[in-house]
């Protein structure tokens, strides 16, 4: 086996261990790094709906409470503000998703979906819960869903939640006495669900990991390659010369031309060295014949 | 006739007439701010600035002609009315809507509690609702009053949108500044006529204050002519006729 496969062989087999082991671990922390990112949009975004009903709470409501005497307005309401600006996020986000689950709520809109209505009993359930994620298909391709549990947390909500006397004429005027009654105090009643593409998220994971994984590939061929044409050019070229040479010089040539030595490296010692033997075994062979 | 400035005072006796498409705002140094809706027509019947006593004072008592009115007062001893050719609304406090016109009157209590009372042709009061918050009373011409629990969709579409929120007070920016409304015209009948036919305990002083109109013939041919509907104004303008007392004949 020659000396360049030798090298070849050994070279491409721990450039090759290299690219798995990398490949490897890139790809799992590109993965934990992607789905870090998707719950940080998430919990973003939860933020965001919290801040907005937060906002509609003590500033909209507020100024909004002596037209609500003449008719209803769901702009004072907390959840109707906090849907329309997720609706207004998904005209350029479509994949994101935010809604108010709840088991009976005022507006139809809000009503928990079959697998919205289990996250909202398991947190009745496990009053410490304070979150639930996970993943699930959806139209959108895959998501990733964070929910958080909503108490009646205030005598205050009970004005509309209560009974159908209590609550404002002008909502009941708008919903109807059906729905959206009968909550107590401390209830767990509604889930917030933030829902969260994972696709993109994965998608860039991916799109890093085949460039990195190809730029590496391609830095290692390129230093096979150097290597090789080091080898070539400094090593087995001036060895098979040397070599040629020492075959002549075996054969009883005196007319051997010598080796060019340039530098100072081992193999330019190696020529110096050859052609002073040569010279020598020239020298003595002449001295033999006369 | 004055054309009237924003920020310019109001006095007692004051009458305010806005456009089809004018909004006013009257803030009264007691608290009460009244609003005006388009094409509405108010007299400032009785103003009272002073401290409220031991008893209940009146203090502000206001004729609506026809148009939209939206008071607001502060609770407390003081009275607020609001009287309209249908219906009387009295306050101590609360915010009230009121649309009114020739033939109907609808009141809105947005909050506060009030009294509304049926109003005959001599301005008397009678058959007094105690309306509470929410209510909505409405009364037709020969008909009685009837009050529903919230106010009628005809209504509520109606109402001035700048009636749908609180009023906001003004009256801080225009402290210390001095606007007066600009002199347009000597009034005519025509501008006043309607309000020669309100009740005529309403409309006590009325005769005095136009009497110098008297000199204008028209003026005065207009009243010669309905003098039997304004009785008032008999000897202002028969002064001597009036004057003689009776002789007795045996």
């Amino acid at each position: 086996m020659k000396l360049l496969l030798k090298f070849n062989l050994v070279l491409f087999l721990v450039f090759a261990v290299g690219l798995v082991t990398t490949g490897f671990v890139c790809q799992r922390l590109l993965r934990q790094n992607a789905k870090a990112e998707i719950m940080e949009n998430a919990r973003i975004m939860m933020e965001a709906a919290i801040a907005v009903r937060t906002y509609t709470a003590t500033q909209i409501k507020p100024l909004l409470e002596t037209q609500m005497k003449y008719s209803f307005l769901p702009q004072s309401v907390p959840a109707y503000s906090a849907n329309a600006y997720f609706s207004q996020l998904q005209k350029a986000f479509p994949a994101y998703a935010y809604k108010e689950a709840t088991l009976n709520p005022t507006n139809p809109v809000n009503r928990a979906t079959d697998w919205e209505a289990d996250i909202v009993e398991e947190f009745r359930k496990s009053r410490d819960k304070t979150e639930i994620v996970g993943e699930r298909d959806t139209p959108n391709g895959r998501a990733l869903y964070m929910a958080r549990p909503m108490k009646v947390s205030s005598p205050a909500c009970l004005t509309c939640h209560d009974t159908v006397e209590g609550a404002p004429r002008t909502m009941v005027e708008r919903y109807g006495e059906a729905n959206g009654f009968g909550w107590k105090l401390n209830d767990i009643v509604t889930a917030q669900i933030v829902s969260v593409p994972t696709q993109l998220a994965t998608q860039r994971a991916t799109s890093v990991l085949r460039t990195f994984m190809i730029s590496l590939a391609v830095l290692f061929a390129a230093f096979i390659v150097a290597i090789n044409l080091l080898l070539i050019f400094f090593v087995i070229r001036p060895v098979n010369r040397l070599s040629t040479m020492a075959s002549s010089v075996s054969l009883g040539k005196s007319d051997i031309t010598e080796f060019p030595v340039a530098g100072k490296d081992e193999i330019a010692e190696l020529s110096h060295s050859f052609n002073r033997m040569g010279r020598s075994l020239v020298e003595a062979m002449k001295l033999l014949r006369t | 006739m004055l054309q009237g400035a924003e920020g310019m005072n109001v006095r007692q006796g004051d009458i305010i007439e806005n456009s089809e498409g004018g909004f006013v705002q009257l803030e009264f140094a007691n608290g009460a701010i009244v609003a005006l809706g388009p094409a509405s027509r108010l007299y400032v019947f009785q103003y009272a600035t002073g401290e409220a006593g031991s008893g209940q004072t009146v203090a502000l008592d206001l004729v609506m002609l026809n148009g939209w009115l939206k008071g607001e007062s502060t609770a407390g001893k003081r009275l607020y009315r609001y009287r309209s050719p249908m219906l009387v609304i009295t306050t101590t406090g609360g915010a009230v809507v009121v649309r009114s016109n020739q033939n109907a009157c609808d009141v809105f209590l947005e909050s506060g509690s009030a009294s509304i009372s049926e109003v005959n042709q001599s301005g008397n009061s009678r058959q007094t609702i105690a309306a509470k918050v929410g209510q909505f009373v409405s009364r037709q011409k020969g008909a009685d009053a009837t009050s529903l629990p919230r106010p009628s969709p005809a209504f509520r579409e109606a109402v001035p949108q700048q009636f749908r929120d609180t009023l906001p007070s003004r009256l801080a920016h225009f402290a210390g500044k001095s606007i007066e409304p600009k002199t347009e015209h000597p009034v005519s009948y025509e501008e006043i006529q309607q309000w020669l036919t309100i009740p005529s305990a309403w409309r006590r002083g009325f005769a005095e204050r136009f009497a110098p109109r008297l000199s204008d013939p028209a003026f005065r041919k207009q009243i010669e002519l309905h003098v039997d509907e304004y009785p008032e104004w008999e000897p202002i303008l028969h002064p001597k006729r009036n004057s003689e007392s009776p002789q007795v004949r045996n």
